[in-house]
């Protein structure tokens, strides 16, 4: 019986985790085609020296970060993965909504600085766990990289 | 050196797939539970084939502080004594007929619970009777083949098969699950050495049911009366004091058949003489005991 309650309990948590991970993916996925193609105006590159037409623009740091939990199904899901080995895809589509956030949300901050592009992109994760490694554990993905924005106008014919 | 316009549209599914989660869960899923089902079905067939190898003076260390229990009830009545007495004697007698291995010995024990009828057997050789039970059989014919049912469980080394299979099960299912069930397994563990009913397999009880007919065909030298507790078990299940006892012998129908079976085909070799089908009353010890 008592064994029977914690199946019960583990199915639940299971069928939650799958119904409201699943929704709140497709939702996020659904925002992030939409904000990429609102932002696609601004560049992002890798390149660690600005292009020949914007050397002469303003440098600054800009950044976007998220974290994202992991669900219980994914965690179960990776859980029985790892006994076999091969590709976790539970967790494949959490690191890339967590990536591609973290680069939307760069480049709404370089937006709003009204920059043109951003140069020398790049990434860090980390892993935001709590409970000693049995909780539900989540990801961090930090963006971050130089904003080049256009100087004003009349500074620009001024130093000519 | 020059940027493009905007960002390219890149396609989606290189860094992820869509297939539904749910597929590769339960391919994993499968594949797990079929592993685990087989390997506990493994362990368990090597229990079942070893554990009638383990010399019996183990289960009789692990056990030997029934014996000194049975005898520190000093405090019971002169007419429980008595009656676990008759028991003991019957017992024995029977245990003779039995055709028991050269180091295994049984002994009984009569549990005061009025309430309850059942008989079980365990570790060492340990059969315990409730007075409930004793209050159900009308002759000894009947409690006899409670008895030597329990016996013959003995003899087979049930208890120690089933022990030792639910240990090897959940000591494995502790190793894989990371300790998750180590409380499951300690219980099992302390459970070795205390009294305890052991939960049989229904071969385990059909082939205890065989032999505790062939030792009441020994002793008596018939059948008849045997199934009687069973039936009483059988026509009472509803009552919740049975309730114990049926639910852990589900197939009670099947077996008062084929007692009833080998009772006919018993009679039926010995047609000539009915006068052995005699039914012996009750020893006066147990019959006129009240609980």
């Amino acid at each position: 019986m008592d064994a029977l309650i914690q199946l019960g309990i583990f199915a639940t948590l299971l069928g939650f985790g799958f119904f409201f991970g699943r929704r709140a993916e497709a939702k996020h996925y659904q925002s992030i085609f939409a904000r990429e193609d609102e932002l696609r105006q601004i560049v992002v590159s890798t390149d660690r020296f600005p292009p020949k037409e914007f050397m002469n623009h303003n440098a600054a740091l800009v950044s976007g970060n998220v974290v994202i939990s992991v669900d219980y199904f994914k965690r179960v899901s990776a859980g029985l993965r790892a006994l076999v080995g091969g590709r976790i895809r539970s967790y494949e589509t959490l690191l890339d909504r967590a990536r591609r956030e973290a680069l939307l949300r760069m480049q709404e901050q370089a937006r709003i600085a009204g920059a043109e592009a951003i140069i020398n992109t790049k990434f860090e994760t980390s892993r935001v766990s709590g409970n000693n490694n049995k909780g539900i554990g989540s990801i961090e993905v930090l963006a971050y990289g130089t904003a080049l924005s256009p100087k004003a106008l009349e500074a620009s014919t001024f130093t000519l | 050196m020059s940027f493009a316009k905007q960002n390219p549209k890149i396609p989606e599914g290189i860094n992820t797939s869509a297939d539904n989660p749910l597929k590769e869960f339960f391919i994993l899923l499968a594949g797990v539970l079929l592993v685990l089902g087989v390997s506990v079905a493994l362990l368990l067939l090597l229990a079942n084939t070893f554990a009638p190898h383990i010399p019996f003076h183990y289960e009789q260390q692990l056990t030997n502080k029934y014996g000194e229990w049975s005898k520190s009830k000093t405090e019971s009545s002169l007419a429980l004594q008595e009656a676990e007495a008759a028991v003991q004697d019957l017992g024995q007698q029977l245990a003779a007929q039995a055709d028991l291995g050269s180091d295994i010995s049984v002994h009984f024990h009569l549990l005061d619970q009025a309430e309850t009828p059942n008989a079980f057997a365990t570790l060492g050789g340990h059969i315990f009777v409730t007075t409930g039970l004793l209050k159900e059989v009308s002759s000894e014919n009947a409690l006899a083949m409670v008895l030597a049912h329990e016996i013959a469980h003995i003899k087979f080394r049930h208890p120690a098969q089933s022990l030792s299979g639910g240990l090897l099960v959940q000591l494995f299912l502790s190793i894989i699950t990371g300790g998750q069930n180590a409380t499951a397994l300690q219980n099992t563990t302390q459970q070795a050495g205390l009294l305890t009913m052991l939960g049989f397999s229904r071969q385990m009880e059909s082939k205890a049911d065989d032999a505790a007919l062939t030792t009441l065909e020994n002793y008596y030298g018939h059948l008849a009366g045997a199934e009687e507790f069973f039936s009483k078990v059988l026509a009472q299940h509803g009552q919740a004091r049975w309730q114990a006892l049926f639910t852990s012998h589900p197939d009670l129908r099947q077996r008062i058949d084929h007692i009833q079976r080998r009772a006919e085909q018993q009679s039926g070799a010995n047609s000539g003489d009915n006068t052995a089908q005699a039914i012996t009353p009750l020893d006066p010890r147990l019959a006129n005991f009240d609980a």
